[in-house]
């Protein structure tokens, strides 16, 4: 999808693009008032409208087509979530974190609290252990050359990051993937660098994957880097 | 009470410990997320298994849903993160490329359907499902998950821009697809 990112679309095609939002009437006014310009402009777009409403009603018809989840998917939904613990109402994360972690302790007797406490170290070693991996698998690969095959920092966007206790290495490396980023440096006070070579540094992309990565359910904090 | 406006009152409620509001959010957005998983993953018991992870990341972080955005973006944004995420699992688990692959995620032919190959609307079918699952996503979240262009950019976490440069592409593929069949639409 990279090549997709490259290239810009000209009027003609960005106006062809934008035809299936144009159909389900879900174009703001000012994108809407562009077709239609367009439109008059040139008629013969008008007949494509044809083409996106057939788009719609087949994947709809597809869609539809789907049969609903299973009778017992509210059943375990019940069950998954009074298995699981919740994150407290409007709490700050510091707050959170320590109001879990309390909870959590609270359920030990005295003896089991120094086990459980080297535990929970460890889990947090294991888990800075297993991105420092990714650091390193990253930094080695040739990830940032330019078309003469320079290396350089090259231009991009970095952003401070905490990943929470429960995202997996895994997890954190299918992130990254999907977002073109790599990490560069880290844990320093729990956050990591990461660094987004291949964007360009307006804020349109740099608020995208900041939401992507607080959608992700797998990062707890994202602050500005450079 | 519309309906966005009630999955808002809804998240809220479930922000506050509410279970009952979250049985009332699954049963009203439970078809559609688990839909956009399916067309994803294309596996009924893994799609059930993301529903009820997507409902129950829903219940544990419905206090940090902000309001930015329609509550059914929020959770398709986090049903599509999930989905990308064990289809990623199962390429590099079983060494196929989803993406070039296009026969696989075909939808496959009953014989009343292929009875019907000569009807437009079921060969349109047929083609958006030889789709990348990149282009197929794009088109199900505007035609039947009606989101806007800005919406779309927030589920799959790319730029506006990307967002309309996919949709171009992925239309452009369907017909390049209909042609083979020889269904000319006369575009681009």
């Amino acid at each position: 999808m990279r090549e997709e990112r490259l290239e810009k679309l000209g009027e003609r095609d960005e106006i062809e693009a934008l035809l299936p939002w144009y159909v389900s009437d879900k174009l703001d006014a000012k994108s809407r008032a562009r077709v239609e310009r367009y439109m008059d402009a040139h008629p013969e777009v008008m007949a494509h409208l044809a083409l996106a409403r057939e788009e719609a009603d087949a994947t709809i018809a597809s869609n539809e087509a789907i049969t609903a989840p299973g009778r017992d998917a509210l059943d375990r939904l019940r069950a998954s979530i009074a298995a699981a613990p919740r994150r407290r109402p409007s709490a700050d994360l510091l707050t959170q974190i320590s109001d879990r972690f309390a909870d959590w302790l609270a359920g030990f007797s005295p003896p089991q609290l120094a086990l459980a406490g080297a535990v929970a170290a460890l889990l947090v070693l294991l888990q800075a252990a297993a991105i420092g991996t990714l650091i390193m698998e990253r930094v080695t690969a040739p990830s940032y050359q330019t078309a003469g095959g320079e290396e350089t920092a090259g231009g991009g966007y970095e952003l401070l990051v905490g990943f929470s206790p429960t995202a997996t290495a895994g997890e954190i490396t299918e992130l990254l993937k999907r977002l073109d980023a790599v990490l560069t440096d880290g844990p320093r006070a729990g956050l990591y660098r990461l660094r987004f070579p291949d964007a360009k540094s307006g804020d349109e992309d740099r608020k995208a994957a900041i939401e992507a990565l607080e959608q992700s359910g797998m990062v707890t904090v994202v602050l500005p880097g450079r | 009470m519309p309906a966005q406006a009630e999955a808002r009152a809804l998240l809220k409620a479930i922000a506050s410990g509410d279970a009952k509001a979250l049985e009332r959010l699954f049963a009203r957005t439970e078809t559609r997320v688990f839909r956009f998983i399916m067309r994803v993953v294309k596996n009924q018991a893994i799609a059930e298994e993301l529903l009820n992870e997507v409902f129950l990341t829903v219940w544990q972080n419905a206090n940090r849903y902000e309001g930015r955005s329609e509550p059914l973006t929020w959770m398709l944004s986090i049903a599509h993160n999930k989905a990308i995420s064990t289809l990623r699992k199962k390429t590099e688990l079983l060494g196929i490329d989803e993406e070039a692959s296009g026969d696989l995620v075909a939808e496959e032919d009953t014989p009343d359907i292929a009875a019907q190959k000569h009807d437009k609307s079921v060969k349109i079918r047929a083609c958006i499902a030889e789709l990348s699952a990149d282009h197929r996503t794009v088109l199900d979240l505007v035609y039947y998950q009606e989101q806007s262009v800005a919406e779309v950019a927030e589920v799959l976490g790319i730029p506006e821009n990307t967002v309309k440069t996919r949709m171009f592409y992925a239309r452009k593929k369907l017909s390049e697809l209909l042609l083979a069949r020889g269904m000319d639409r006369g575009w681009p």
